[in-house]
Protein backbone atom coordinates (compact mmCIF):
# COMPACT_ATOMS: atom_id res chain seq x y z
CA UNK A 1 0.00 0.00 0.00
CA UNK A 2 1.32 3.38 -0.60
CA UNK A 3 2.35 4.64 2.56
CA UNK A 4 5.77 6.62 1.40
CA UNK A 5 3.44 7.28 -1.53
CA UNK A 6 1.09 9.25 0.81
CA UNK A 7 3.55 11.04 2.40
CA UNK A 8 5.35 12.53 -0.26
CA UNK A 9 2.29 13.68 -2.33
CA UNK A 10 1.46 15.27 0.81
CA UNK A 11 5.25 17.26 1.80
CA UNK A 12 4.85 17.85 -2.35
CA UNK A 13 0.93 19.09 -2.21
CA UNK A 14 1.50 22.80 -2.72
CA UNK A 15 4.32 21.86 -6.04
CA UNK A 16 1.74 19.77 -7.18
CA UNK A 17 -0.86 22.14 -7.05
CA UNK A 18 0.98 24.51 -9.68
CA UNK A 19 2.17 21.95 -12.00
CA UNK A 20 -1.25 19.22 -11.85
CA UNK A 21 -3.77 21.88 -10.99
CA UNK A 22 -7.43 19.51 -11.52
CA UNK A 23 -5.50 16.15 -12.38
CA UNK A 24 -5.06 13.35 -10.95
CA UNK A 25 -1.95 11.91 -10.79
CA UNK A 26 -0.16 8.54 -10.08
CA UNK A 27 2.99 8.70 -7.65
CA UNK A 28 4.99 5.59 -7.64
CA UNK A 29 9.14 6.00 -6.39
CA UNK A 30 8.98 9.58 -5.05
CA UNK A 31 7.94 10.84 -8.70
CA UNK A 32 4.49 11.41 -10.76
CA UNK A 33 4.44 8.58 -13.19
CA UNK A 34 0.94 9.37 -14.66
CA UNK A 35 -1.50 12.33 -14.82
CA UNK A 36 -5.26 12.06 -15.56
CA UNK A 37 -7.40 14.67 -16.54
CA UNK A 38 -9.92 15.47 -13.57
CA UNK A 39 -11.00 13.22 -10.80
CA UNK A 40 -10.63 9.85 -12.08
CA UNK A 41 -12.62 6.49 -11.73
CA UNK A 42 -10.27 5.06 -8.72
CA UNK A 43 -10.85 1.75 -10.41
CA UNK A 44 -9.50 2.73 -13.25
CA UNK A 45 -6.71 4.32 -11.78
CA UNK A 46 -5.67 0.59 -10.34
CA UNK A 47 -6.03 -0.73 -13.22
CA UNK A 48 -3.17 1.40 -14.57
CA UNK A 49 -1.32 1.02 -11.72
CA UNK A 50 -1.32 -2.38 -12.06
CA UNK A 51 0.25 -1.90 -15.27
CA UNK A 52 2.78 0.36 -14.36
CA UNK A 53 3.93 0.36 -10.60
CA UNK A 54 3.64 -3.69 -9.76
CA UNK A 55 4.37 -4.58 -6.85
CA UNK A 56 5.78 -1.20 -5.62
CA UNK A 57 4.55 1.27 -3.03
CA UNK A 58 2.32 3.71 -5.01
CA UNK A 59 -1.12 6.01 -4.77
CA UNK A 60 -2.91 8.26 -5.77
CA UNK A 61 -4.75 11.74 -5.73
CA UNK A 62 -7.04 14.26 -7.47
CA UNK A 63 -4.91 17.41 -7.22
CA UNK A 64 -7.54 20.53 -6.35
CA UNK A 65 -6.20 23.88 -8.57
CA UNK A 66 -7.26 25.46 -5.02
CA UNK A 67 -7.74 23.98 -1.73
CA UNK A 68 -10.93 22.03 -1.51
CA UNK A 69 -12.81 23.89 1.19
CA UNK A 70 -16.34 23.25 0.77
CA UNK A 71 -16.87 20.21 2.67
CA UNK A 72 -18.90 19.48 5.40
CA UNK B 1 -8.37 17.94 5.28
CA UNK B 2 -6.67 14.48 6.14
CA UNK B 3 -6.15 11.56 3.22
CA UNK B 4 -5.13 8.67 3.76
CA UNK B 5 -4.24 5.45 1.87
CA UNK B 6 -6.74 2.02 2.26
CA UNK B 7 -7.66 -1.02 0.32
CA UNK B 8 -11.19 -1.44 -0.52
CA UNK B 9 -12.38 -5.22 -1.28
CA UNK B 10 -13.58 -5.43 -4.52
CA UNK B 11 -16.12 -8.40 -5.03
CA UNK B 12 -16.45 -8.53 -8.47
CA UNK B 13 -12.91 -8.48 -9.62
CA UNK B 14 -11.86 -10.62 -6.45
CA UNK B 15 -9.24 -8.36 -5.43
CA UNK B 16 -8.34 -5.40 -3.25
CA UNK B 17 -8.52 -1.74 -5.02
CA UNK B 18 -6.11 1.32 -3.60
CA UNK B 19 -8.33 4.20 -2.26
CA UNK B 20 -7.47 7.70 -1.29
CA UNK B 21 -9.95 8.30 1.79
CA UNK B 22 -11.03 11.39 3.54
CA UNK B 23 -10.72 10.75 7.78
CA UNK B 24 -14.06 12.19 8.97
CA UNK B 25 -14.48 12.13 12.41
CA UNK B 26 -17.83 13.70 12.03
CA UNK B 27 -18.85 10.79 9.64
CA UNK B 28 -20.42 7.99 11.75
CA UNK B 29 -19.91 5.57 9.19
CA UNK B 30 -17.84 4.87 5.58
CA UNK B 31 -19.31 6.25 2.55
CA UNK B 32 -18.58 5.27 -1.28
CA UNK B 33 -20.00 6.38 -4.02
CA UNK B 34 -23.20 4.32 -6.01
CA UNK B 35 -21.10 4.22 -9.30
CA UNK B 36 -17.96 2.86 -7.71
CA UNK B 37 -19.99 0.53 -5.31
CA UNK B 38 -22.05 -0.85 -8.29
CA UNK B 39 -18.52 -1.13 -10.02
CA UNK B 40 -17.22 -3.40 -7.31
CA UNK B 41 -20.29 -5.65 -6.41
CA UNK B 42 -20.91 -4.17 -2.98
CA UNK B 43 -23.50 -6.07 -0.80
CA UNK B 44 -26.80 -4.02 -0.30
CA UNK B 45 -28.29 -4.65 3.10
CA UNK B 46 -31.37 -2.11 2.26
CA UNK B 47 -31.76 1.76 3.61
CA UNK B 48 -30.72 3.58 6.29
CA UNK B 49 -31.89 6.73 7.56
CA UNK B 50 -28.97 9.27 8.99
CA UNK B 51 -29.21 13.02 9.65
CA UNK B 52 -27.65 15.48 7.24
CA UNK B 53 -27.84 19.21 7.44
CA UNK B 54 -30.76 19.83 5.99
CA UNK B 55 -33.02 16.62 6.55
CA UNK B 56 -32.87 12.74 6.42
CA UNK B 57 -30.69 11.25 4.07
CA UNK B 58 -31.59 7.41 3.21
CA UNK B 59 -28.95 5.52 1.62
CA UNK B 60 -28.08 1.98 1.15
CA UNK B 61 -26.18 0.30 3.91
CA UNK B 62 -23.10 -2.51 2.70
CA UNK B 63 -20.34 -4.14 4.82
CA UNK B 64 -16.54 -3.00 3.19
CA UNK B 65 -13.82 -5.07 3.43
CA UNK B 66 -11.19 -2.64 4.46
CA UNK B 67 -7.44 -2.97 4.55
CA UNK B 68 -4.82 -0.38 6.06
CA UNK B 69 -1.75 -1.34 7.11
CA UNK B 70 -1.36 -4.85 8.04
CA UNK B 71 -4.55 -5.09 9.55
CA UNK B 72 -8.24 -5.66 7.95
CA UNK B 73 -11.54 -4.51 8.79
CA UNK B 74 -15.32 -5.44 7.82
CA UNK B 75 -16.63 -2.32 8.48
CA UNK B 76 -20.53 -0.75 8.04
CA UNK B 77 -20.41 1.63 5.35
CA UNK B 78 -23.27 3.41 2.82
CA UNK B 79 -23.24 3.89 -0.80
CA UNK B 80 -24.15 7.47 -2.05
CA UNK B 81 -26.07 7.77 -4.68
CA UNK B 82 -23.71 11.21 -6.69
CA UNK B 83 -26.00 12.88 -9.55
CA UNK B 84 -23.67 12.29 -12.79
CA UNK B 85 -23.04 15.84 -13.12
CA UNK B 86 -21.49 16.47 -10.31
CA UNK B 87 -19.03 13.94 -10.47
CA UNK B 88 -17.12 16.56 -13.57
CA UNK B 89 -15.79 20.12 -12.08
CA UNK B 90 -18.42 22.92 -12.88
CA UNK B 91 -17.55 24.50 -16.21
CA UNK B 92 -16.39 27.86 -16.44
CA UNK B 93 -19.28 29.28 -18.33
CA UNK B 94 -21.69 26.75 -16.45
CA UNK B 95 -24.44 28.69 -14.59
CA UNK B 96 -23.90 26.46 -11.41
CA UNK B 97 -23.31 27.63 -7.69
CA UNK B 98 -21.41 24.92 -7.08
CA UNK B 99 -17.82 24.44 -5.73
CA UNK B 100 -15.79 24.54 -8.56
CA UNK B 101 -13.97 20.97 -7.36
CA UNK B 102 -15.82 17.74 -8.37
CA UNK B 103 -17.83 15.54 -5.55
CA UNK B 104 -15.41 14.39 -3.13
CA UNK B 105 -16.74 10.74 -3.75
CA UNK B 106 -15.99 11.33 -7.33
CA UNK B 107 -12.61 9.69 -6.87
CA UNK B 108 -12.59 9.45 -3.30
CA UNK B 109 -14.10 7.22 -0.19
CA UNK B 110 -14.99 8.92 3.09
CA UNK B 111 -13.77 6.71 6.63
CA UNK B 112 -16.12 7.45 9.36
CA UNK B 113 -15.76 6.87 13.32
CA UNK B 114 -16.68 2.96 12.91
CA UNK B 115 -13.32 2.70 10.81
CA UNK B 116 -11.15 4.69 13.12
CA UNK B 117 -12.35 2.90 16.12
CA UNK B 118 -11.85 -0.19 14.58
CA UNK B 119 -7.76 0.59 14.77
CA UNK B 120 -5.13 0.16 17.39
CA UNK B 121 -4.44 3.10 19.06
CA UNK B 122 -1.32 3.51 17.91
CA UNK B 123 -2.82 3.44 14.02
CA UNK B 124 -5.46 5.97 14.94
CA UNK B 125 -2.83 8.08 16.18
CA UNK B 126 -1.00 7.88 13.00
CA UNK B 127 -3.53 8.60 10.94
CA UNK B 128 -4.41 11.78 12.90
CA UNK B 129 -1.38 12.80 12.76
CA UNK B 130 -1.41 13.90 9.03
CA UNK B 131 -4.02 16.77 10.42
CA UNK B 132 -0.87 18.16 11.91
CA UNK B 133 2.38 17.56 9.56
Amino acid sequence: MGVESRRWINENLHKLREKYPNKTIMVCDGRVVKVFDGATDPIHVNEVAREICQGKDWSYTFVSKVEEEYIL
Amino acid sequence: MILIDVEIYNYSKKRYELFEAIVDTGATFCAISKHIADEMGLPLHGPIHLWQVNGPLTPTKTTLKIRCGKSEHHVEGVIINIARDYLRPAAPDEECERPLTPHPLSSRVIVGKNFLEKLSEEERKEVLSYLVS
